[in-house]
């Protein structure tokens, strides 16, 4: 994705294996660099 | 061909935890079900393990990011779902951006047909296979409804013990060539399987022109990039 122009913003979802709670799939959300939605946040508090 | 009892077994095995995924699944799609989810969620649920199994039945994990993209002023005109199996990640979009249009594609038309919360004049249902060029190819019925997925290589296709059918495939440029009546896709989920991510690696132009992408990512699952339990 990064490749593709994209940056990672947030994790979505940790799939967990029910048998030894490993981490089997993630699902995350990406940003296109041109859009600059993101870029309002730029501080914590 | 024979076919010995430990097989056999295994198949069972098979077709019970396919069982057990379908009725879990219907479950999770009835209205009922997902307001008392929502509910349990919201007010009493914080640190309770069945969270997660509540959670599913209108994609909450979402609900984080759809609730920030308002606050940053950014409101999607067109969203796509590809692989919306039962169309719960859509819903939850819809809760947040309901003046959106949607456009979502899935292979199994039984699970989006019977959900009358996509039967809106802002959703476009297409049962089709998406991949990185319009062609053909086999689609593996996997017991677990959202683990079946397509595959290119006629050696799978043979050696899956699964059911299969050939199927047409769109490539995501081409349908939206065809479809321009909508305004540009600006966000865009994928939470396809195996060959569906094919889709990401050809950088289709429609992707690159989105502003938001969701994707699945395996991790410890190496082999066989799906959701079926090993």
């Amino acid at each position: 994705m990064t490749d593709r122009g994209f940056d990672l913003v947030d994790i979505i979802d940790l799939n967990r294996t029910p048998s030894f709670g490993a981490l089997w799939l993630v699902e995350l959300a990406f940003a296109s660099r041109k859009g600059n939605i993101f870029k309002a946040i730029d501080w914590y508090y | 061909m024979h076919c010995s009892s430990r097989d056999m077994l295994k198949r069972a095995k098979k077709l019970e935890g396919g069982f057990k995924s379908a009725a879990v699944d219907y479950l999770l799609s009835l209205k009922f079900f997902q307001r008392v989810a929502r509910f349990l969620l919201e007010n009493r649920t914080q640190n309770l393990e069945f969270r997660p199994f509540l959670g599913k039945a209108f994609n909450a994990n979402t609900e984080p990011i759809f609730g920030l993209l308002p606050n940053l002023d950014y409101k999607p005109e067109h969203i796509v779902d590809v692989s919306a199996h039962r169309g719960a990640w859509t819903i939850s979009a819809m809760r947040l951006f309901p003046d959106a249009k949607f456009t979502l594609f899935e292979t199994q038309c039984g699970l989006l047909s019977g959900n009358k919360a996509l039967q809106a004049n802002n959703v476009t249902l297409n049962f089709l296979g998406v991949g990185p060029k319009s062609s053909e190819a086999f689609f593996i019925e996997h017991a677990r409804q959202d683990s079946r997925f397509f595959t290119w290589s006629e050696n799978e296709a043979e050696t899956s013990n699964s059911a299969q059918q050939l199927l047409t495939i769109n490539s995501l440029d081409d349908y939206f060539q065809k479809h321009q009546d909508w305004p540009r896709p600006q966000v865009l989920n994928i939470e396809g399987k195996r060959r569906d991510l094919e889709v990401l690696k050809v950088g289709a132009q429609m992707i690159k022109s989105c502003d938001i992408g969701f994707v699945l990512a395996t991790v410890l699952n190496r082999k066989s990039p799906d959701t079926a339990p090993r």
